[in-house]
C-alpha cells in the first residue's frame, strides 16, 4: 500500500529461496539415474508468461525441478525481484534462479542476494552436478571476479566422487558483450576440468540457439526468453542427456 | 535614492507559501520540502521535496529530490469557510535519487541503446484529494493547515502493469499521506 522507493530494498516474504530450494533438490533426487528439469531465462516484464509457465509446469508430474537463467528484473526495482519470486513460489517444483545482467541495475544485485542468495553456486542432482555462475562482467567494472575463477576452483575439488556428470548454467555466454571475452579460453578450459562435462546453457539472447562455441562439442544451449512461451526440457541419463524445446 | 529604487521594485517574493511533509509516496519514508501556490484561486502547486530512504535489507540509505506539480480545480468551502474540501487533487511528480548505484543514462562502456531507460530518474503520476484546515489564531505563524493523500504510481510500475494483467492484484499503485504549512502573508 505505501510505496517508500521503488529501489528501497523493503523485502518481505522467502528470502535465500535457492538454498533452500537447493537443499530440496539434493535431498529428492539423491542418486537418482533419470532427471528431468525445464530451463526457463529472461522473464523480466513478462510476469503474464511467468505465471503461465508456472500453471503448465504443475500440471508436468515429470519435471524434477526447474532452472531460472536469469533477468528476473528488468529495471533491478525491489519489487520486480519480489513479484517474480511470488509467482515462482506458487510452483510445485523446486526451482534456483541465476543472475542475469538486469539484476544488477540499480542496487538490483544486493537484493539478489538477499531474495536468491550467491552469485555463483551450485547443487547435485542425481549424479550430476549443476555449476550456476554469474557471468555478467559488463555490469560490476571489474570490481568483482566474474567468472569467478576461485569459485570455480573451489568446486573442481568440492564433492568430489559425489556425481558424475557436469551442466554448467550462466546468463550470458562467452562471446556476448556481457561476457569478459578476454579469458573466455581459459573459461572453456576450467569448465572442462569437471567430470563429463554435458552441456552449457544461457539466456540473455532472448531465442533459441544451440552453439558449439569453442568447437570442443561442448554444446551452449540458448533458451528463449519466457515472453515466447518457450522453455527448454532436459533430461539427464546415467551419462548422456537429450533435450527438447517447449512451447507452452 | 538607492533605498527608493529599492523600494519601487515589484513585490515579488521568493519565499514559499507553504512547508510540507510527506509520509511514504516512493520518494522516501519521510519527505519534507516547501512549495508555492500560484494562478487563478491557487488552483496550482509546485513543491520542492527531499526525501530520506533508510537502507532496509539493502546496502545504503538513499536521498531523492523530487519537484512536483499539482493542479487543484475544485474548492469546497464548509463550515463558516473554516474548512476548504478540494475533491480532486491531481498531478505530476519527477524525482532522482542520489547515488553513484543510478544513473541518467547508461554509461558509454555499454554498446549503444542497451539501457533505455535511467534508474536514478523517475516521473509519477497522482490523483489524491486534500482537505484544509483554517487555523482560529489572527496571529500564527501558519495560516492554515491542509491534509492530502495521493494515489501515486511510477512510469516503471505503470508499464508493468499495462502489459501484465496478472499484476491486477499486486501494489503497483501506492499510497503518500501528506500535510502542508501555509505561511501566514
Amino acid at each position: 500500500m505505501f510505496e517508500v522507493h521503488p529501489y528501497d530494498g523493503k523485502l518481505s516474504g522467502a528470502l535465500q529461496v535457492n538454498q533452500r530450494n537447493i537443499a530440496q533438490i539434493e535431498e529428492a533426487f539423491k542418486g537418482k539415474d533419470t532427471i528431468r528439469y525445464a530451463f526457463i531465462s529472461d522473464s523480466q516484464r513478462w510476469y503474464d508468461e511467468l505465471e503461465a509457465f508456472v500453471v503448465h509446469s504443475n500440471m508436468r508430474d515429470d519435471l524434477d525441478f526447474i532452472i531460472h537463467g536469469g533477468d528476473i528484473a528488468d529495471f533491478g526495482l525491489t519489487k520486480e525481484f519480489l513479484w517474480q519470486r511470488d509467482i515462482l513460489e506458487k510452483s510445485k517444483h523446486p526451482y534456483v534462479v541465476v543472475i542475469g545482467n538486469h539484476d544488477y541495475l540499480a542496487n538490483g544485485d544486493e537484493i539478489y542476494k538477499k531474495v536468491f542468495g550467491p552469485l555463483n553456486f551450485s547443487f547435485i542432482a542425481g549424479h550430476t552436478k549443476f555449476l550456476c555462475l554469474n557471468t555478467n562482467a559488463l555490469e560490476s567494472n571489474y570490481s568483482e571476479s566474474i567468472p569467478n575463477f576461485d569459485f570455480i576452483k573451489q568446486e573442481r575439488t568440492k564433492d568430489s566422487g559425489e556425481y558424475a556428470n557436469t551442466v554448467v548454467i550462466m546468463h550470458a555466454q562467452p562471446t556476448s558483450e556481457q561476457f569478459n571475452n578476454n579469458v573466455a579460453d581459459l573459461f572453456q578450459y576450467s569448465i572442462n576440468q569437471f567430470p563429463n562435462l554435458l552441456f552449457c546453457a544461457h539466456g540473455h539472447g532472448h531465442n533459441y540457439k544451440e552453439v558449439d562455441i569453442f568447437e570442443d562439442g561442448i554444446i551452449y544451449y540458448q533458451v528463449p526468453n519466457i515472453g515466447k512461451r518457450q522453455y527448454i526440457l532436459y533430461t539427464i541419463t546415467k551419462d548422456s542427456y537429450d533435450y527438447e524445446l517447449v512451447t507452452y | 535614492m538607492e533605498q527608493d529604487s529599492v523600494r519601487s521594485l515589484p513585490s515579488f517574493r521568493f519565499v514559499p507559501s507553504n512547508y510540507q511533509v510527506q509520509y511514504a509516496g516512493g520518494i522516501g519514508v519521510v519527505s519534507t520540502g516547501f512549495g508555492w501556490d500560484y494562478g487563478k484561486n491557487k488552483r496550482w502547486a509546485t513543491d520542492v521535496i527531499v526525501g530520506y530512504v533508510p537502507k532496509y535489507d539493502s546496502e545504503r540509505m538513499k536521498l531523492t529530490f523530487t519537484l512536483r506539480q499539482t493542479y487543484t480545480p475544485w474548492a469546497i468551502k464548509l463550515n463558516n469557510n473554516n474548512l476548504t474540501y478540494h475533491p480532486l487533487r491531481t498531478g505530476m511528480f519527477m524525482s532522482t535519487t542520489a547515488g553513484r548505484q543510478f544513473w541518467f543514462s547508461a554509461s558509454d562502456k555499454y554498446p549503444s541503446d542497451y539501457y533505455t531507460f535511467s534508474t536514478k530518474l523517475r516521473f509519477n503520476i497522482f490523483v489524491g484529494q486534500d482537505v484544509e484546515y483554517k487555523l482560529p489564531s489572527e496571529k500564527s505563524y501558519f495560516e492554515r493547515v491542509r491534509f492530502y493523500y495521493d494515489f501515486h504510481t511510477s512510469d516503471f510500475n505503470f508499464i508493468a502493469r499495462v502489459q501484465n494483467s496478472s499484476l491486477r492484484d499486486r501494489n503497483y499503485i501506492g499510497i503518500a499521506l501528506g500535510t502542508k504549512f501555509y505561511i501566514r502573508k
